[in-house]
C-alpha cells in the first residue's frame, strides 16, 4: 500500500511537470499526454525532434499512423515493445496519431539564426543540365542510387541477398520504405543523408514501392 | 582569487605567521640541491602572489609579518623546524614541472601545504582549492587534457583518496596523465591518537591501484624525489594516465637531516612509440588500393600538428574521417570530417583505418539493448581492419574498461601522433599516377555529401524550435551565434547535447573541445571544468559546458572553485528534471517485464521539489540566472551570462530542456 502511494506521490507530480512546461495542460487521455506519460518522449523528445543516442526524429518524417501502430506492436531496432496488456489499442492509436501529426520544423531559411547557419554551410548544387524530362532524370537518378547504395544487399532488381527482397508482396509505401531508409533497422547501414542525399530519397523510395509492387521478374 | 571569495585565506594566514620562520630558514636553493626547473628569482618575499598579498594588506590578521615579508629570525626553542622536507617536495614538484596543485585541506599534508603557501608562496605550483577531493582529482584531468600538462591532485590519506577516486578512475579511462599525491603517516609510533589512526592506511595506494598505472610509497626524502619524477614520466608517456607517490607526513613535517645529500633528478622524456618503415609501408599499400578507404579516430589527436597530420592523409586517400569525438581530432569543417553520428557509413568501408579507437569491437560490430542480446558484425567479413593504439601497451585486469576483444586484420601498438609522419610518408610512397586519379575522383562526391550532411543539420535543427522547454538543437544555435567569434572552447561532452554543437558549430582547432569522462562517473562534467577551464584562461580562452542537472547536483560545489579563482565558464545547465539515461533504462524494464510502464520516473526524476540550480550558483558566489523556459529569453540570458565571461568569471544559466 505504502509503494503505491509513493508511486502516485512521484508519478502525478511528473506528469503535471510535463503538461505545465507546456501551457495548458492537455487532456489525459490526449495523444499529447498518453505520449508523455507512457515515455516515448524520452527517447524521442517532446516534440519528436530525437536524440542523437537515444532515439530518432519523429516529427515530419511522413509516417502514418497505422505504422506507428504497428512498429510499436513490433519494433525492428532497439525500442521497447508495447505490447497490448499495457497499452491498450485505444490508447496506441491515440498516440500514434499524434506522432504521425507531428510537425516538422519550418524552413531553415525563415528562422534568422538558422539561416545563417545555412549561410555558411552554401546552397545546395544546382542539378545538372539536361535534355531530358525532369520526371526521367529523377527516375534515372533513382535507378543510379538503387544501383550504388542498395543493390549489395537487396540485388540488382530487388530479388535480394544479404539483405531481404524488396520485391512481391512488399506493401510498404514509399513514406515507410523513407523512414526505414532513414531509421535504418539493425543491420542495415544508415545511407542519409550520405551516400544519399535527403533530397533524393523521396524518389529513391518511389523507385523501391515500385518493385515492391512489381509483377516483373 | 578575490577577498569575497577566500574564506580559507584567514586559516592559512595563521599558518603562514606561526610557519613563516621556517620557510625564511630555507631559502628555495636552499643547501647543495640544484633545482634547475625553478625560477631562482622569484621574487616571492617582495611581490607575493595576489591571495598572499590580499592576506597581507590584512593588519588585524597578519600581527608581526611586514608587509611583502615573512620573518627572517630563526628561534632556538626545540618546536622550531628548520628546512623542512615538505619545502624539498615542493621543489620536486617544480622538477616535475607541476605547475598547480587542487587540493582540499587535510591534516596529513598541512606541512605540504604550508610550504606550498609560504615557500612556494602560492605560485609554481600554486593552490587550486576545491571543497571535495573528487574535485580536485576531476579538475587535474581537465586540465591535462586542455594543457597538456599534469596538474598534482593532493588527497588526505585513505579518506581523501577515496572521495578522489571516482575521478582518478574517469581519467584512468581518459587516458589523462595526472599527478596523485596522497598524503599520509605511515609510522604508526608517530600518529596522534584518534583521527590520524582512522586516516592512516598500511598501503594507501590500494584502493586505487586497478586503476593508475603507477604508485611508490617512499621512506624517504630522495626516494620521494625519485619516484615522483618517475611516476610522472611514466605518466607523460602514451598511453597516458594517472600515477600516485605517497607524501608521508613525517617526512614533510621533519628537518631535512642533510639537503647536501638530496638530489632531484631530471626526467628523462620517453619517445613514444611510432610505426616502423615496413609496418608502415604495408599499411600504406592497403590503404592506396582500396577504393572505399575510410578512417575512425577517436582517442588520437592532441596537438595542432597531429590534427595537420591526420587531415593530411586522409586528403592523400580522401579518406572520410568519422570523428568518434573522445578527442577533437579532426575539424567537422573539412570535406572529409564525419560526426558521430555518421558512424554508420564505416558499413560502407573496404578498408578501415581505427585510430586509437575506444572500443574497436563496437565500431565494427552492432549491439541492441534487447533482452536476448545479439552482437553482429555490421562492417562486412571482407573489410580489411587496421587498428592503431596504445591499448595493448599499459592493460589493467579488474577494470573492464579494455572493452570487448577485437582481432584486427593489422594490430600496431603505436602512439597515433607518433606513428602518422612515417605511414604519411609511406602512402605518398605508394600513390602511383594511376591510383592518384582514382582517388582524386572521390573528391568532388565527398564534399557535396559534407555539405549534404551540414545543411540537413541545420534543416533538422528547426524541430521544434519555438517549443518549451527548449530543444538541445536551439540552445545549441542560440549559444554559436553569441560565442562564434569569441576565444570559445567546449569542455563537456558534445554528445551529451545530441551532437548538436558537432553538427552545427565549427570544430577546428585541437582545443575546441576534449570529449567526455569516460569513465561516465556522474560530477565529472562541472568538476573537470574547473582544471579545463584553467588552462584555457590561460590561453587567453573561456569555456562553455553544456552542464547536465543531475551531473551538477553531484557535485556543485565545484562551482566554488570556478568562482574562487575566477575561471570564465559560460555554464549552460541542460534541465531535463532528471537523471535521464536511467529514465531510458527503467523504461526499458518496465516494457521488458510488461509492468507499469508509466512508472518509470520513480527514482530517476529529479522534480518534487524542482530544483532552482540558479539560486544554487549564486550561493557558491556565481552570477546565475533561470529557471529559462521560453526560448525566445534564451537569446538576452546568454549575451548577459557572456558578458560575465567575458569580464574573466563565471555566470550560470539554468535553462528548461528536452530531455536530450
Amino acid at each position: 500500500m505504502m509503494k503505491r502511494l509513493l508511486a502516485a506521490a512521484v508519478t502525478l507530480p511528473m506528469i503535471a511537470v510535463a503538461a505545465t512546461v507546456f501551457g495548458s495542460e492537455p487532456p489525459a487521455q490526449s495523444g499529447r499526454a498518453l505520449y508523455d506519460r507512457y515515455g516515448c518522449y524520452a527517447c524521442h523528445g517532446y516534440v519528436g525532434a530525437g536524440g542523437a543516442m537515444s532515439g530518432p526524429a519523429l516529427a515530419g518524417r511522413g509516417f502514418n499512423a497505422g505504422y506507428v501502430f504497428d512498429y510499436a506492436r513490433a519494433p525492428k531496432g532497439v525500442m521497447p515493445l508495447y505490447r497490448k496488456s499495457v497499452l491498450p489499442d485505444a490508447q496506441l492509436s491515440r498516440i500514434a496519431e499524434f506522432v504521425a501529426g507531428l510537425p516538422a520544423g519550418k524552413p531553415a531559411a525563415q528562422i534568422p539564426e538558422l539561416a545563417r547557419l545555412q549561410a555558411r554551410v552554401g546552397e545546395p548544387p544546382a542539378p545538372a543540365a539536361s535534355n531530358a524530362k525532369q520526371e526521367d532524370r529523377i527516375e534515372l537518378a533513382a535507378k543510379a542510387q538503387f544501383a550504388g547504395q542498395c543493390a549489395a544487399c537487396h540485388g540488382s532488381t530487388g530479388e535480394g541477398g544479404a539483405g531481404p527482397t524488396l520485391r512481391g508482396g512488399q506493401a510498404r509505401t514509399a513514406a515507410q520504405i523513407m523512414a526505414i531508409i532513414r531509421n535504418p533497422p539493425q543491420g542495415m547501414p544508415q545511407l542519409t543523408p550520405h551516400p544519399i542525399p535527403d533530397a533524393d530519397l523521396p524518389a529513391l523510395a518511389k523507385y523501391v514501392e515500385g518493385l515492391g509492387t512489381s509483377t516483373k521478374p | 582569487m578575490t577577498d569575497s571569495f577566500d574564506p580559507l585565506r584567514r586559516l592559512l594566514l595563521k599558518g603562514s605567521v606561526i610557519a613563516g620562520a621556517g620557510a625564511a630558514a630555507a631559502p628555495f636553493t636552499a643547501g647543495a640541491v640544484e633545482v634547475s626547473g625553478a625560477p631562482k628569482a622569484k621574487p616571492k618575499l617582495t611581490a607575493p602572489s595576489p591571495r598572499l598579498a590580499a592576506a597581507e594588506r590584512d593588519p588585524v590578521e597578519t600581527g608581526p609579518v611586514e608587509t611583502g615579508r615573512l620573518p627572517t629570525d630563526k628561534p632556538d626553542d626545540e618546536e622550531y623546524v628548520a628546512d623542512p622536507g615538505s619545502d624539498f617536495m615542493v621543489d620536486v614538484l617544480r622538477k616535475a614541472g607541476i605547475k598547480h596543485v587542487a587540493l582540499m585541506p587535510g591534516s596529513t599534508f598541512r606541512g605540504l601545504q604550508e610550504s606550498l603557501i609560504n615557500y612556494a608562496h602560492d605560485e609554481n605550483p600554486d593552490i587550486i582549492v576545491c571543497m571535495h577531493e573528487e574535485v580536485s582529482a576531476a579538475a587535474a584531468h581537465g586540465y591535462a587534457k586542455v594543457s597538456g600538462e599534469m596538474m598534482a591532485c593532493l588527497v588526505h590519506s585513505n579518506v581523501g583518496l577515496q572521495h578522489a577516486s571516482m575521478a582518478i578512475y574517469d581519467a584512468w579511462c581518459d587516458k589523462a596523465p595526472m599527478l596523485v599525491l596522497a598524503a599520509n603517516v605511515l609510522d604508526a609510533t608517530q600518529r596522534r591518537p584518534g583521527v590520524e589512526w582512522v586516516h592512516a592506511q598500511e598501503d594507501v595506494a590500494s584502493m586505487v591501484r586497478d586503476f593508475i598505472k603507477w604508485d611508490d610509497n617512499p621512506v624517504s626524502l630522495q626516494h620521494f624525489a625519485e619516484s615522483t619524477i618517475r611516476a610522472c614520466q611514466y605518466a607523460r608517456t602514451p598511453p597516458y594516465a594517472p600515477v600516485l607517490v605517497v607524501a608521508d607526513a613525517d617526512l614533510q613535517e621533519h628537518s631535512i637531516p642533510d639537503r647536501s645529500k638530496l638530489s632531484i633528478p631530471n626526467e628523462s622524456a620517453v619517445v613514444p612509440p611510432g610505426i616502423d618503415p615496413a609496418t608502415a609501408q604495408s599499411v600504406a599499400k592497403a590503404l592506396v588500393a582500396a577504393e572505399k578507404p575510410m578512417i575512425a579516430v577517436d582517442r588520437a589527436i592532441r596537438s595542432k600538428e597531429g590534427m595537420a597530420n591526420l587531415v593530411r592523409l586522409a586528403e592523400l586517400l580522401n579518406a572520410p574521417v568519422v570523428d568518434l569525438a573522445a578527442r577533437m581530432n579532426m575539424p567537422n569543417t573539412h570535406y572529409l570530417g564525419r560526426t558521430p553520428g555518421e558512424r554508420n557509413m564505416l558499413t560502407q568501408a573496404d578498408v578501415l583505418l581505427g585510430l586509437e579507437l575506444v572500443d574497436p569491437w563496437g565500431v565494427v560490430n552492432s549491439y541492441a539493448d534487447l533482452n536476448h542480446r545479439s552482437g553482429k558484425r555490421r562492417i562486412p567479413e571482407t573489410t580489411k581492419t587496421i587498428m592503431i593504439g596504445t591499448a595493448s601497451l599499459a592493460p589493467k585486469a579488474n577494470v573492464q574498461d579494455v572493452q570487448r576483444y577485437f582481432s584486427p586484420d593489422v594490430n600496431i601498438a603505436a602512439d597515433v601522433e607518433a606513428g602518422l609522419p612515417a605511414l604519411i610518408a609511406a602512402v605518398e610512397q605508394a600513390i602511383t599516377p594511376e591510383r592518384r586519379a582514382v582517388i582524386a575522383a572521390r573528391e568532388a562526391p565527398l564534399r557535396a555529401a559534407h555539405a549534404e550532411i551540414r545543411r540537413a543539420a541545420v534543416q533538422a535543427a528547426s524541430i521544434g524550435w519555438d517549443a518549451s522547454p527548449i530543444t538541445s538543437a536551439r540552445l545549441s544555435v542560440e549559444t554559436w551565434d553569441v560565442i562564434k567569434d569569441e576565444p570559445w572552447a567546449l569542455v563537456s561532452d558534445p554528445q551529451m547535447v545530441s551532437s548538436w554543437p558537432l553538427r552545427l558549430w565549427d570544430f577546428t582547432e585541437p582545443w575546441h573541445h576534449i570529449g567526455g569522462a569516460a569513465g561516465f562517473g556522474v560530477g565529472y562534467q562541472i568538476s573537470a571544468s574547473v582544471g579545463s577551464t584553467l588552462a584555457h584562461k590561460e590561453a587567453g580562452r573561456f569555456t562553455v559546458n553544456f552542464q547536465g542537472d543531475g551531473d551538477l547536483l553531484m557535485l556543485p560545489m565545484a562551482l566554488w572553485s570556478l568562482a574562487h579563482h575566477e575561471l570564465p565558464s559560460l555554464i549552460l545547465v541542460n534541465n531535463n528534471k532528471a537523471w535521464h539515461q536511467e529514465v531510458m533504462h527503467i523504461q526499458r524494464m518496465t516494457n521488458r517485464r510488461n509492468r507499469g510502464i508509466d512508472r518509470y520516473g520513480i527514482g530517476t526524476k529529479i522534480t518534487d521539489p524542482e530544483v532552482d540550480h540558479a539560486a544554487i550558483a549564486r550561493g557558491f558566489g556565481v552570477w546565475a540566472e533561470g529557471p529559462i523556459s521560453d526560448p525566445n529569453k534564451l537569446r538576452g540570458a546568454l549575451k548577459r551570462a557572456l558578458a560575465v565571461v567575458k569580464s574573466g568569471k563565471p555566470a550560470l544559466l539554468d535553462i528548461v530542456m528536452e530531455p536530450r
